[in-house]
Parts: C-alpha cells; sequence; structure tokens
C-alpha cells in the first residue's frame, strides 16, 4: 500500500526506485577524495556556539535542499542562529514562528505555493526536538496526517537549549541537565516509532558523521512528495558539557554505539539500516560528555542493555520488513 | 581582530538575492522570497565577525610522518606512497629515486627501520614501505634514465671535479647526485666491478646480479665515471688524488678481516667470509666441506651460511652471545633458521684443531652474558673449563671487518659526521669527507646511501664558493634522514620536522586493513640454487600497500576539514581545482573540528593571544 498514491499532493519526482547504496562506511582515506560541490545557503557569522552541530545539520541540509527551499522555524537555538532581525543567516526564505505551530505553519506555507503554482519549491520545517517531542507534536501529528507536503526535519540537542538546558522527552536517561541535576529518570522517547505509525511516505535518521548517507537521504526526501521527516542528532558543546572539537566525534560514536542507528523507512512500513554499526560499549560515548559524569557502572549497564534491546526491535523490523 | 572597515555583501553567498525591497515585491515563488525572516531585504549575518570569539586558531601545517626520519636513506615515504596509491606509480618510481639512486637494492636489503615507527602499526600492520620500495625501484629499472646534468667547461674542470674512493652504495649515491647537479664525480674502486659489497659480499638469492648492474648502470648514465681495478694507495697517491680534485670522498667501506686470534686460524679449510662470498659473488666454483662452521652473529654470517647450505654443506653458525643481541638482521635469521641452517649460541672458538694439515674441529668455550659493553649488548663472559670440539670441514670466519685507511697521512681520524680530523693542525681537512661504513652509526646499505647523499650536499656547498667549515655547518640543515627532495621543495604549504605520532591521527576515518606480504620461495626450493627468495609485490599488491598509508601529517586533500567545518569557511582556494585550502579567520570560532576530523593531523590549533 502507498500512502503516497492516496494523498499526494502534487507528484514530484517519485521516490528512486534503486535503494540507495550503503553509505561509505570509512570515508575520507587518503584516495577517497570526497567533493560536495554544491553551494552554500548559511552565511558565516551566525551566533550558533563553537561546534554546534546544529549549525553543520542546517549546513549540509540545505546544500542537498538546493535554493528552492522555505525554512520555517520555530522557537528554538535556531530561531537565534538564523538572524537578527533585520539580518539573516540563511540566503534562502526563512520564516519564524510560534513554539507549537512550526508544522501548522509549514502546512500554510505549502497550501500558498500550490495556491500561486509554484512547482518548484520545497517547505522544510527545523525544529528542535523540545518542539517536536513535546510541544509541536500536536501540530506535527496532524500534518502527517494530512500528508502534508513538507520536510520535517527534528534536529535533536536532547534538551531544551536555547533556554538554558531544561530537560525535554528526547534528553536520554542519566543525563544531566538544569531541570534533572541528579540526571534524567525516563527514556528517551522514541520519534521514529511515532512517525512511522502515520505511515509517511518517507522517515530516516542521519548522522552528521556520516555526510555521504545524509546527503542521500536528503535528497531521496527532497524528491518525494508528501510528509517526510529526517531526525538528526545535533551534538551541543555547552549542553552535553563536551568538547566543541569533538561534534563530529561524538555523533559517530552515538551512530557506532547503536544509540543513533543510521536507516530509513517507507511509507511507515519498509525499514532498512544503511550504515552497519561498529558495535562499541556505549560507554565510549558517554564517558566522552560531563552530562554523564554522574552514571555508575550499573547506570551504564541499564543503559546499555536498553540499547541493545532497541536495536534488536530495529534489527528485526528490517528482516522482517526490509524495504 | 575586528576590521574597522569592510564591505559586506550577501550576494557573495548567493547571487540570488534580491538588491532592494522593490525587487522583492511581488515573488512568484520560493527563489525570489526575500532572505530576511520578515518582508525587510538585505541584511546578512556576515556583519558578525565571529573570529572574535575564538582563542584558538586553526592553521594548516603540513608536518613530518614518523617513518621519514627513520630512513637513513632519506626517502620521502609518504610522497612517494601518495602517487602509486593513486595510480601515479612512474611518477611514484621518480620521486624515490631522487632520493635514492638505489631503490631495487635497498627494497630487497634494507633492514626497513621505517616501518619500526609506522603509524599503521595498530591498525593491521606497519606499511610494507620496504616491499613498496622493491616494487618501485623495480619499475624505475624500466623507465628512461635520468639525463646527466650541462657541465661546467672545460677550463673550470678541475674546480668541479670531485674524487671519490669505493663504489659502494656510499661512493655511488653521492657520486650520482653530484653528477645530477652538473658535477664531475670520478669514482675509483678496486674491484674489476662496481658495487662494494651490494656485489661482492650479498649473494644473488637477496640481490640478483641483473638488479644492480642495471641499478649501477642508471647511475653511470647519469654522468658518472667509474675507474676500476684502481687501488688508492698502491695503484695512485692519495695525496696525487687530493691534488688532482677539488674534493674527495672517502668511502672505501670495511674489507679488512679481523683476525681471529685462537690458534690453528691458518689450517686449510679455515677461510675468510667475505672472501667466500666474494668468490661466490664472482662465479667461481666454490666447494665447502660436509660440515661448515660459521663463526659470529652478522650479516655476513648469516649469508655464509645459507650460501653453504646452497652448495650443499651443512652449516652451523656458533656466536657468543644470544640470539637477542645478533647483529644481522632479524629476518635474515629466520630465513637461515627456516631454511635449515643451524646455530649455537653462547659459544666462542677456543681454537682451530686439525688433522693433516685441514681443519677437522672448532674447539669451543661455553659463555653466559655479563655486564653490557659499549654498545649496550650484554658482553659473553667464558665460562671456565667449558669445553666442546665441534666437527667441522669448513671454517668460515664472520667476525667482522676493520677499515683499510692506510693510504691516509698518518693520524687522520674521522668523525662522526662525516668530517675529517688532522691532529697536526687540530683542524677539519679541507675538502676531504667520509661516508658508509667508515662513519655511519649502523653498518649498512640505506645509512651509506644517506652519507652519501649528505657528502654530495656539503661537497657541492664547497664547490659552490663556501668555505669548508660553512659548508660542513651545512649538515645540519640537511640531516641524513631527511628528503633532498623534501628540502628543496620546501614551501607551501609549510612542513614542520615535528614528528606526528599515533595520537595525532583520526583512526576513525581508515579501515582496519592488515598488511600485505610477499611470496618467497620453499624453503625447499630455495635452498636447491641462488635464485631470489622473496619474490616481491605484484602491481595490485603494491598498490593496495600504498593505499593503506595515513599520509601521516600531510594534507591529502581528503575535504574532511571542509566537510565537518559547521561555519562553513574552510574553502578551496579560489583557481585551484582541489586540494589548497584557506580558512576565513574572521569568522572562524576556533571549535577545533577541522583538526579534530582531519585523520591524518595536517591541522594545527594554536592558541591566540587576545
Ligand atoms: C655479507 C654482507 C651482507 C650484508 N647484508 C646487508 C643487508 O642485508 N642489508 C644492509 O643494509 N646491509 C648489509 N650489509 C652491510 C652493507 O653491505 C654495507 O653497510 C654497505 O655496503 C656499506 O657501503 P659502503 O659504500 O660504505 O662500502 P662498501 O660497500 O664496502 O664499498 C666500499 C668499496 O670500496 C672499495 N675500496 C676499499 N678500499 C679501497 C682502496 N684503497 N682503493 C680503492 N677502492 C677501495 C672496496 O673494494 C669496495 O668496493 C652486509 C654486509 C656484508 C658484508
Ligand atoms: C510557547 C513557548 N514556550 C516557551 C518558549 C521559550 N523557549 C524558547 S526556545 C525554547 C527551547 C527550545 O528547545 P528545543 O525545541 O529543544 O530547541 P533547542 O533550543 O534545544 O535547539 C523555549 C522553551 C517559547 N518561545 N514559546
Ligand atoms: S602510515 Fe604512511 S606516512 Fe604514516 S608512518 Fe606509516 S608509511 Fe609513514
Ligand atoms: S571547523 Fe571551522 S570554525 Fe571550527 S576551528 Fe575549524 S575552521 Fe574554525
Ligand atoms: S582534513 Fe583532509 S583536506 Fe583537511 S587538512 Fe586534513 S588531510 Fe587536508
Amino acid at each position: 500500500m502507498s500512502k503516497q498514491k492516496r494523498t499526494a499532493p502534487r507528484a514530484r519526482a517519485a521516490a528512486p526506485a534503486a535503494p540507495a547504496e550503503q553509505a561509505e562506511r570509512m570515508p575520507s582515506g587518503a584516495v577517497m577524495e570526497r567533493r560536495l560541490a554544491e553551494t552554500e545557503y548559511f552565511t558565516p557569522g551566525s551566533v550558533a556556539c563553537p561546534g554546534c552541530g546544529g549549525a553543520l545539520a542546517m549546513r549540509h541540509f540545505l546544500r542537498a535542499m538546493g535554493p528552492e527551499t522555505v525554512v520555517v522555524i520555530p522557537a528554538c537555538c535556531w530561531a537565534i542562529i538564523a538572524g537578527q532581525f533585520p539580518y539573516a543567516a540563511l540566503t534562502v526564505p526563512t520564516v519564524n514562528c510560534l513554539f507549537a505551530a512550526a508544522s501548522a505553519v509549514a502546512s500554510g506555507i505549502g497550501a500558498g505555493l500550490r495556491v500561486r503554482g509554484d512547482r518548484g519549491a520545497r517547505v522544510m520545517v527545523w525544529v528542535g526536538d523540545g518542539g517536536t517531542y513535546d510541544i509541536g507534536l500536536q501540530s506535527l501529528s496532524g500534518a502527517l496526517e494530512r500528508n502534508e507536503d513538507m520536510l520535517y526535519v527534528c534536529y535533536d540537542n536532547e534538551a531544551y537549549m536555547n533556554t538554558g538546558i531544561q530537560r525535554s522527552s528526547a534528553t536520554p536517561p542519566g543525563a544531566w541537565t538544569t531541570t534533572t541535576p541528579g540526571g534524567k529518570d525516563m527514556a528517551k522517547k522514541n520519534i521514529m516509532e511515532i512517525i512511522t505509525a502515520h505511515r509517511v511516505p518517507y522517515a530516516a535518521t542521519v548522522s552528521l558523521a556520516f555526510p555521504e548517507d545524509l546527503r542521500e537521504k536528503v535528497k531521496k526526501a527532497r524528491d518525494i512528495g508528501g510528509a517526510r521527516f529526517i531526525h538528526v542528532l545535533a551534538p551541543c558543546p555547552p549542553g552535553w558539557k563536551c568538547q566543541s572539537s569533538e561534534t563530529v566525534k561524538l555523533s559517530r560514536l552515538a551512530v557506532d554505539t547503536k544509540l543513533d542507528p543510521l536507516y530509513e523507512v517507507e511509507n511507515g512500513l519498509r525499514w532498512r539500516i544503511t550504515v552497519e554499526p561498529r558495535n562499541l560499549p556505549v560507554e565510549d560515548f558517554l564517558s566522552r560528555q560531563g552530562r554523564f559524569s554522574n552514571l555508575d557502572a550499573n547506570d551504564v549497564r541499564r543503559i546499555q542493555a536498553e540499547v541493545d534491546r532497541n536495536w534488536a526491535v530495529l534489527r528485526r523490523q528490517a528482516e522482517v520488513n526490509p524495504l | 581582530m575586528r576590521r574597522a572597515k569592510r564591505t559586506i555583501s550577501p550576494k557573495r553567498y548567493n547571487p540570488k538575492l534580491p538588491a532592494s525591497a522593490a525587487d522583492a515585491k511581488g515573488f512568484r515563488g520560493a527563489s525570489d522570497m526575500p532572505a530576511a525572516s520578515v518582508s525587510v531585504p538585505g541584511g546578512s549575518m556576515l556583519v558578525c565577525e565571529t573570529g572574535s570569539w575564538r582563542n584558538v586558531r586553526p592553521v594548516f601545517e603540513d608536518k613530518t610522518p614518523p617513518c621519514l626520519p627513520r630512513c637513513p636513506a632519506g626517502e620521502n615515504i609518504e610522497g612517494h606512497l601518495d602517487l602509486l596509491a593513486r595510480g601515479r606509480d612512474a611518477e611514484a618510481a621518480r620521486l624515490l629515486r631522487e632520493d635514492n639512486p638505489f631503490p631495487a637494492t635497498c627494497g630487497r636489503v634494507c633492514y626497513h627501520p621505517c616501518e619500526s615507527g609506522c603509524n599503521r602499526a595498530e591498525w593491521g600492520g606497519a606499511v610494507a614501505i620496504h616491499s613498496v620500495e622493491r616494487y618501485l625501484g623495480d619499475l624505475a629499472l624500466r623507465l628512461p634514465a635520468e639525463k646527466p646534468a650541462a657541465r661546467a667547461g672545460k677550463s673550470g674542470r678541475k674546480h668541479r671535479r670531485v674524487a671519490i674512493i669505493g663504489a659502494g652504495p656510499a661512493g655511488l649515491t653521492c657520486a650520482w647526485h653530484l653528477a645530477k647537479r652538473g658535477i664531475e664525480a670520478v669514482v675509483f674502486d678496486r674491484e674489476p666491478e662496481p658495487g662494494g659489497v651490494l656485489r661482492t659480499g650479498i649473494p644473488a638469492y637477496r640481490l640478483p646480479k641483473d638488479v644492480l648492474a642495471m641499478e649501477i648502470s642508471r647511475i653511470v648514465e647519469a654522468g658518472v665515471e667509474l675507474r676500476l681495478g684502481v687501488e688508492v694507495g698502491r695503484d695512485i697517491a692519495f695525496e696525487d688524488l687530493r691534488s688532482a680534485y677539488r674534493a674527495v670522498f672517502l668511502a672505501c667501506g670495511y674489507h679488512r678481516p679481523r683476525a681471529l686470534g685462537v690458534p690453528g686460524e691458518s689450517l686449510k679449510g679455515v677461510e675468510d667470509g667475505l672472501d667466500f662470498l666474494r668468490r661466490i659473488n664472482y662465479g667461481q666454483k666454490v666447494t665447502p666441506g660436509r660440515r661448515s662452521v660459521v663463526i659470529g652473529g652478522g650479516n655476513t654470517a648469516m649469508d655464509c651460511a645459507r650460501a653453504a647450505l646452497r652448495l650443499g654443506s651443512h652449516p652451523l653458525v656458533i656466536y657468543r652471545r644470544t640470539r637477542g643481541e645478533m647483529p644481522a638482521i632479524p629476518e635474515e635469521v629466520l630465513e637461515a633458521e627456516r631454511e635449515g641452517v643451524e646455530f649455537l649460541f653462547l659459544m666462542q672458538p677456543a681454537e682451530v684443531r686439525g688433522k693433516g694439515g685441514r681443519v677437522a674441529a672448532v674447539r669451543c668455550q661455553r659463555c653466559r652474558l655479563g655486564e653490557p659493553d659499549a654498545s649496550g649488548r650484554r658482553r659473553p663472559v667464558p665460562i671456565k673449563d667449558s669445553f666442546q670440539d665441534l666437527a667441522a670441514d669448513t671454517v668460515l670466519l664472520a667476525t667482522g671487518e676493520d677499515a683499510d685507511l692506510s693510504f691516509l697521512p698518518s693520524g687522520w681520524t674521522l668523525g662522526d659526521n662525516g668530517a675529517v680530523l688532522d691532529p697536526a693542525t687540530g683542524h677539519e681537512v679541507e675538502g676531504v669527507f667520509a661516508g658508509g661504513d667508515l662513519t655511519t652509526s649502523r653498518k649498512m646499505v640505506a645509512n651509506a646511501v644517506g652519507s652519501g647523499k649528505a657528502a654530495s650536499w656539503v661537497i657541492e656547498k664547497y664547490l659552490s664558493g663556501r668555505s669548508w667549515s660553512e659548508s660542513l655547518a651545512e649538515l645540519e640543515h640537511a640531516p641524513t634522514s631527511f628528503s633532498v627532495a623534501r628540502l628543496e621543495k620546501a614551501g607551501a604549504p609549510p612542513r614542520s620536522s615535528e614528528i606526528v605520532d599515533a595520537t595525532s591521527i583520526n583512526f576513525d576515518h581508515f579501515p582496519k586493513l592488515s598488511r600485505a606480504s610477499a611470496g618467497r620461495l620453499s624453503s625447499e626450493e630455495a635452498i636447491r640454487s641462488f635464485a631470489e627468495v622473496n619474490q616481491g609485490f605484484d602491481r595490485a599488491t603494491a598498490e593496495a600497500e600504498a593505499r593503506r598509508c595515513f599520509h601521516c601529517a600531510v594534507c591529502s586533500r581528503c575535504d574532511n576539514c571542509f566537510v565537518f567545518c559547521p561555519e562553513g569557511i574552510v574553502r578551496h582556494k579560489p583557481g585551484k581545482a582541489c586540494g589548497d585550502y584557506e580558512i576565513d579567520l574572521s569568522y572562524c570560532k576556533g571549535c577545533g573540528i577541522c583538526a579534530a576530523e582531519c585523520p591524518r593531523g595536517a591541522i594545527s590549533m594554536i592558541r591566540e593571544n587576545r
């Protein structure tokens, strides 16, 4: 069953038939020259913190999306990074909106473009984890249910960072935030299962450490009609209490410890893991961040068990319902 | 570092931006929409020079990979591996020869200290630099020879002529580097054929004689003159050489056998190991007895034993210390063992016993290890009354040689750096330099090659008008372990002599691949002839091995810094298709991601004083 057929508001290019190639596991060997020749749509001079994962994410998403993109940003760090009136850090049209309203605003812009007969532009909704997992969840669910023509991106820095590191439902267990001074007790909400339950045409996770995989998925999502969702883990040096230079390293470790598996889901039903993790212990990821410094060996073991369980579930999905 | 005035043009980043509010009105699609979040267009965050935030700054700085200073011949290892990995084999071979005119030889007999420092060690094993060197060396033999450089006219000849004593690797390397720079080098050797120990000592199963001959003919073609069969001190006096040439390079090696100093040494069947090898290497018929006892633990001992084995004898090597102290290249010891050579350690000869004027046995005394001696190895101490007779039909003495410098004026001494001291004046002798086994800390081929290169460096400076002491001082700028090719091509990007170790390598970017090893003849097959044992790498293996190199500390233009900078300010320099990068420091926040994600430590973060 293809949801795309049911409500696809506008058939753009069909999803590429051939599955995107498994991302190069070990990029950038000496001879493997990687040249991403696209233009930049994110200017220097933004006020993102040094080493901001969200900033690097936007840079690569826009390079893949191209100039025909309208960005919708609700309250979050990126509302600041994108520039203070009247200055802009993005060279594509950017619309700021209320915290809970991003998906509704995107729906409206999509409708407006349609009415004007614009067939080229794509709407990219760019929201933090607070705005996605918590406060924007109902408007997001509504837009997914209507299969609005948008690419919704959650850059997940695992807390409300813009207002000073308060926990969200994306904050992982054990993590320190100002509102969980002893470490968070609850599990991280599984947003991908919520999204795929809406049976949207395309949902995927990407990582800053795997730029080819990221680019392929964003390009694929760009050219599909209907609601698409991409999750990108965005290390935040001040919020995670980590080195600003380790943003990419932590992204890579998150993938390799199976904390942030990379996969894609079509129509909510067919799953495919795109990067095989190196299966490192979660401790490798946790130990490099101050927000986990209060964990003891038992906590780490519990987290490892949970990660292994989640991975087994995902693995089974990809085996039983392969893409 | 905020600059007072600066024109900021958002168009630099998006040529499609509307130029004014009027243009922005009535847009039809997303591409026409204004850039600002509300309807006021124009303002760009480029006004905010975030470079003022940082206190560390990234700098592109190529440094020195650990393999490089360990190569006694000073090869630009990373450089030729890079070319080979990119499929530019011929250029790789030429780059290699720029530093070493004996790559096919060194690729066979070198003890490859370069590999022991390789940062790949923990990631599948050190890069097989040595075997790749052989592949490239053999390739170089099939390439057109280097053209001799133009020489100075006849009149200036004496002033551009250098005499070299000894046509071993040190002498020939020096001559070759000089010839390439248009300086006339005349090499004297008492042997009928050039090559030194490479010709007379190392047997063909390790270094085929045609390979050596081809390599030497390349050197001669570059404009080197050989005078063979001429012994300095007998056929021509050293002082005559000095007056006929501007400079003299002493490279006559270690050839005077050291006497064992035990009774029975002159019995029939006792032979100097180097003489034994020399006769074999010149193709003479040599027939050792059934049992040959080889005395010594160096390369000569290993080759005597392995050669004797190939001539139908059963060799036994006796050495007075233990295996760990043997000066021979460990691989050669292993090969000897694999082929069936027997070893007895902690044994020293006390007497050679004979029967009817011929050797019959070696009387040995057992030893134990005592205090370390000057070389740092533990001294063998003979144990009282622990004698033992070992039957022998042939005894080969391989206990080392000394230099024979009797042709020099008495009292002259050689310094470690190659300078020659005259105690009568208290000064360095002008225009005379020594190298190869005579001076190097390790008596090995690659060291000889490196010292020949250093000699050429000093002599060239002297011939171009510097004083002798100024010329000698040049050595400091040109340590033999550094590539001349690299030194001469200094420039952008800067190269520092800082050596990067494995902590500067980002292993995440490299797959763990195992080191390749070369095929070899089976031991049964090997001992049947003097055919080369090691089969070397084929093209595919050599290239795959070159791809394993990390290119430590040398930017390979992988684009990682460009890809991972969150600010997008690492850029390819305008006009360059790829390869050269620059960082817009007006905006760099100093996060350090570029340096951390550089696979090879080619970016340094340096502190800024603000
Ligand atoms: C059997 C053996 C095996 C070896 N195996 C290895 C190995 O596997 N790997 C390695 O790295 N090293 C090895 N070595 C050491 C290596 O061969 C030497 O370090 C190297 O050859 C030294 O080079 P050189 O140019 O200083 O002198 P040499 O190679 O000794 O050349 C000196 C030349 O000077 C000539 N000469 C001497 N006196 C006079 C004179 N008065 N007039 C004219 N000519 C003269 C000699 O005939 C000789 O040709 C081995 C040595 C031996 C003996
Ligand atoms: C309705 C509403 N509540 C609270 C705020 C204050 N606020 C602004 S940004 C922010 C945090 C956003 O967190 P998240 O979505 O995770 O993005 P991040 O800042 O971490 O990038 C909050 C609470 C707001 N702007 N509007
Ligand atoms: S990886 Fe390459 S550059 Fe680095 S030490 Fe080894 S051979 Fe040299
Ligand atoms: S990654 Fe970019 S911002 Fe960070 S230090 Fe390097 S050049 Fe500067
Ligand atoms: S990351 Fe790659 S391109 Fe950048 S300096 Fe290092 S080797 Fe060169």
